[in-house]
């Protein structure tokens, strides 16, 4: 497996990269839009609420690589356009990210008690202050864990992108293998990338959990 | 204080247009303590939460005397933040607005926690305090910045007795620091011993608004009074003893029990009406009060041809005074130890017994008034 390693690090490490960026780009299309999404709709707009649980039951029931491949072929060919394989993924896990987020923060918006902003106001509180020191503050606690663990379904997910040929870990892996048919090492090392960044970001998750998991009392 | 012109409140929902307030019209002077009473649904929270500027009213108006009045709200529900600590939940929104210092609240808050038997959960989280004392860190949150009126809905509702008595017996102590306070309560013996009024709601609408004693002790009102028995019976103080079999045993049970040379203080309406459902147990009951030495000392507007003779007989043990008309005594109660009853002469003779150190107090610092009143 070390030799795997030491031979194949240049691609390895480009194959690990890409799958980052990747990621990178997910998270940077899903967290901040679907918080913002979620939170119009938790609060402001009955019907942005409404579009985001059906677009959340959408994503529940058509499965991610079915999106990615009707992105990536016959989306494509209807409309004519060729997308780079990085970036249809980009836009369909984005997407799908997105979406969960602010699912996510909207069912926890829905869930904050009334009470908390009433008890800021009546203590005479300004609506912006309330929002700053109490709402977002509990928000944040709440939400934290569940979007980190949807993070980490967003890294798993990217394995995905392999199939429509984007040279992320999984593609590079698959032709280092071709190349040198070591499957226990190669998959071995792709088990071993998945533990290192995976179980940390688990234990994470969980400490926030037990951490924030306050009753609202 | 404030007052309310016409206060109207309509909820649309799905069945239509529902009518929580009917032109309410209410005043409230500043130091009163009012509790508002009423069945589930009809409107005492909605009352509350439209005069704390929590909802808008569909009509009418709220007019406070003066417009830098400030007033606080607390809930039934538990409003503590909970991802601050106890110190942090009551210093917040005064650090953000008061001007003062954080020191100066932090040491005001601490001063606040150890008076109200909270000392040590200043750095605790709501979530490790039990229901009573997240309600009275509520209260007190509610107190530092020393608002002129809180209103209290129902702060009691959600918690075992045990902890009702922690919480109500804080409300009690701040009515002593002078608070204004508006209360929807369902606790008969606490609204007797700290309101001054009582204010009763049905369908959204004032339908009684009288001083304390005299909507407890003398209610002409038969949906009241049914209410008022009610709540008597799911109130652990209070003990509603009905039917002549019942009222007469009592007394007589009552001559039993209490010590000798003891007082009986009387506060009432008209002479001689206890007679007649006494029956055959008065002599009984005469009998065992003198041998004890038990003493009445009463005030009554008019007195009875019994009242009369028990005057001539046994003058030592009747001490009897009449109260000019003129005299407005609205409660018809004896006072004994820590116990207060009212009488219900009705044609099913009904005693309401309230046992309560702090009501029985009251009450006879207000028969002492009128005795010094009477002649």
């Amino acid at each position: 497996m070390l030799e795997v390693l030491i031979q194949h690090h240049e691609l390895l490490l480009k194959g690990f990269l890409n799958t980052l960026a990747l990621l990178g780009a997910i998270m940077i299309i899903g967290i901040p839009l679907g918080v913002g999404l979620g939170v119009l709709g938790g609060r402001y707009s009955k019907a942005l609420n409404k579009t985001v649980s059906g677009l959340k039951f959408l994503t529940k029931v058509v499965p991610v690589l079915v999106l990615l491949f009707w992105l990536h072929f016959p989306l494509q060919g209807i409309l004519g356009v060729v997308i780079d394989p990085f970036w249809t993924t980009v836009i369909a896990l984005g997407f799908v990210n997105l979406v969960a987020v602010a699912h996510i923060v909207q069912s926890d918006l829905e869930l904050l008690p009334k009470s908390y902003r009433e008890a800021g106001i009546t203590l005479g509180m300004n609506p912006k202050q309330v929002v700053k020191h109490i709402e977002l503050p509990i928000l944040a606690r709440r939400t934290s864990p569940n979007i980190l663990l949807t993070q980490a379904t967003m890294l798993e997910y990217t394995l995905f992108a392999s199939l429509i040929s984007v040279p992320e870990l999984f593609r590079v892996a698959q032709s280092i293998n071709a190349m040198i048919y070591d499957p226990i090492s190669v998959y071995s090392l792709l088990v071993l990338f998945f533990l290192i960044i995976l179980v940390p970001l688990h234990l994470v998750i969980r400490h926030l959990k037990n951490k924030y998991s306050m009753v609202y009392v | 204080m404030f007052s309310t012109n016409n206060l109207t409140k309509t909820y649309s929902g799905v069945t239509g247009k529902k009518k929580a307030l009917r032109a309410v019209n209410f005043e409230m002077s500043k130091g009163e303590i009012v509790c508002v009473l009423g069945k589930s649904g009809s409107g005492k929270s909605t009352f509350l939460r439209v005069l704390a500027g929590l909802e808008p009213a569909t009509g009418g108006s709220v007019a406070f005397d003066n417009k830098d009045t400030s007033y606080n709200y607390v809930s039934q529900t538990y409003t503590l933040w909970p991802h601050m600590t106890v110190l942090e939940n009551l210093t917040l929104a005064p650090s953000l607005n008061s001007g003062r210092s954080k020191n100066s609240l932090e040491k005001e808050a601490r001063s606040l926690l150890n008076r109200f038997g909270l000392k040590g959960y200043a750095d605790s989280y709501p979530s490790e305090l039990s229901g009573g004392q997240r309600q009275r860190v509520a209260l007190l949150r509610a107190v530092i910045n020393k608002p002129d009126v809180l209103f209290l809905d129902e702060i009691t509702s959600a918690l075992d007795p045990e902890l009702t008595k922690s919480v109500l017996d804080l409300i009690r102590a701040l009515s002593k620091d002078g608070y204004t306070m508006l209360i929807v309560t369902h606790h008969l013996s606490f609204a007797l011993s700290v309101a001054d009024r009582i204010v009763f709601l049905k369908d959204g609408a004032v339908i009684a608004n009288e001083p304390t004693a005299k909507f407890f002790m003398n209610q002409g009102n038969k949906e009241i009074r049914s209410f008022i028995l009610d709540l008597a019976k799911r109130d652990e103080n209070i003990e509603v003893f009905r039917g002549i079999e019942q009222f007469q045993a009592y007394h007589i049970g009552l001559m039993r029990r209490l010590p000798e040379n003891s007082v009986i203080y009387v506060a009432g309406a008209v002479g001689d009406q206890w007679y007649g459902p006494m029956g055959d147990f008065y002599e009984q009951y005469e009998k065992m009060r003198i041998e004890k030495g038990i003493v009445w000392k009463m005030v009554t507007y008019e007195q009875g041809d019994i009242d009369k003779r028990l005057l001539k007989v046994h003058p030592e043990y009747n001490l009897f005074k009449k109260m000019p008309r003129q005299i407005q005594n609205p409660a018809n109660y004896n006072v004994f130890g820590d116990t207060v009853i009212t009488q219900i002469f009705d044609e099913e003779p009904t005693i309401i017994q309230v046992k309560n150190e702090n009501i029985a107090e009251a009450y006879l610092r207000f028969f002492e008034e009128l005795w010094e009143l009477a002649v």
